[in-house]
């Protein structure tokens, strides 16, 4: 979810369902997780009279991916 | 994905490119621009129209994609292009080939190629522009099928500027005109499977039930 949210401005919540393959449920729990630790930016509104909620990284969040990104390519190097 | 999977970044970019591209939205509206950039070629008094396709596609666009496109995919702010970069390839490109092309003609007929030369090669020029953005679009969605489109924009730029047509302006105007018909019908295609075979979608409401879908098309 981090790493689609890395390379676009914002998505909602239909299309990292659809891009991730997660359920709602799954999808819902990391959203709450991740808005908790500043991680994303999670903005609810109504378009016509269907719910909509839109997510984006913030600047932690985009920083702490970076850093994830960095440590793992550590650890496939030395594997 | 899992934790120790190594995540490919531009894979997922590319893919997320791709999808946002298989609804053929943006192939009827380059044919439609397209078909009123073939007609300002017909009579300058088309190109009020033109401008006015410009201006007011854009919005047509992000207002079917709206409609018809965000209940079934759901809705992503691509990243935007930094404008001097992509402005400055074109540029370069648009030069090089054009440059190229005016070399080649110079060497090919001994002297400086005259205004009919010139408008007889337009077609194999746009079909080399039409390289280049295919080019650029290979790399953003890592799709190769996208270079069919170059290959058919060059063919068909050959034979009209080969055709011998009695002003070489027709063989011109003609170009951009089935250039616009086919991506009009090839989006319009694209369009069409695209709503048949993906279902709206909704998010679930605050009760937590996942809402109807209200419309297939």
């Amino acid at each position: 979810m981090m790493a689609h949210l890395y390379v676009v401005e914002s998505a909602d919540f239909l299309f990292l369902m659809k891009q991730t393959g997660l359920t709602f449920g799954n999808l819902s729990s990391h959203m709450t997780r991740l808005e908790a630790a500043g991680f994303i930016e999670v903005e609810k509104e109504f378009r016509g009279k269907k719910p909509n909620t839109r997510l984006s990284l913030t600047e932690a969040g985009r920083s702490a991916f970076e850093d994830y990104k960095e440590n793992m390519k550590q650890i496939f190097e030395e594997l | 994905m899992w934790m120790n999977e190594k995540i490919n970044i531009r894979e997922i970019r590319q893919k997320i490119y791709h999808d946002s591209m298989r609804d053929g939205v943006t192939e009827m509206i380059t044919g439609v621009l397209l078909l009123c950039a073939s007609l300002m070629f017909v009579n300058s008094g088309f190109t009020v129209l033109y401008l006015f396709s410009m201006i007011y596609l854009n919005k047509g666009m992000h207002r079917i994609r709206e409609r018809y496109i965000h209940p079934r995919t759901g809705y992503v702010e691509l990243k935007r292009e930094e404008p001097k970069r992509t402005v400055g390839g074109i540029f370069l490109y648009f030069f090089a080939v054009g440059l190229l092309m005016y070399v080649v003609l110079v060497l090919a007929e001994g002297a400086l190629p005259s205004s009919d030369a010139m408008y007889r090669w337009t077609p194999t020029f746009i079909g080399l522009m039409f390289l280049g953005a295919m080019i650029y679009l290979r790399e953003k969605t890592g799709s190769t099928g996208v270079l069919a489109w170059a290959a058919y924009a060059i063919a068909v730029g050959l034979f009209f500027s080969l055709y011998g047509f009695t002003s070489p302006k027709d063989g011109v105007t003609l170009y951009i005109m089935l250039m616009g018909i086919s991506f009009l019908l090839i989006g319009f295609y694209k369009f069409r499977s695209f709503l048949t075979t993906h279902p709206v979608m909704q998010e679930m409401d605050e009760a937590g039930q996942q809402g109807e879908a209200g419309e297939t098309t």
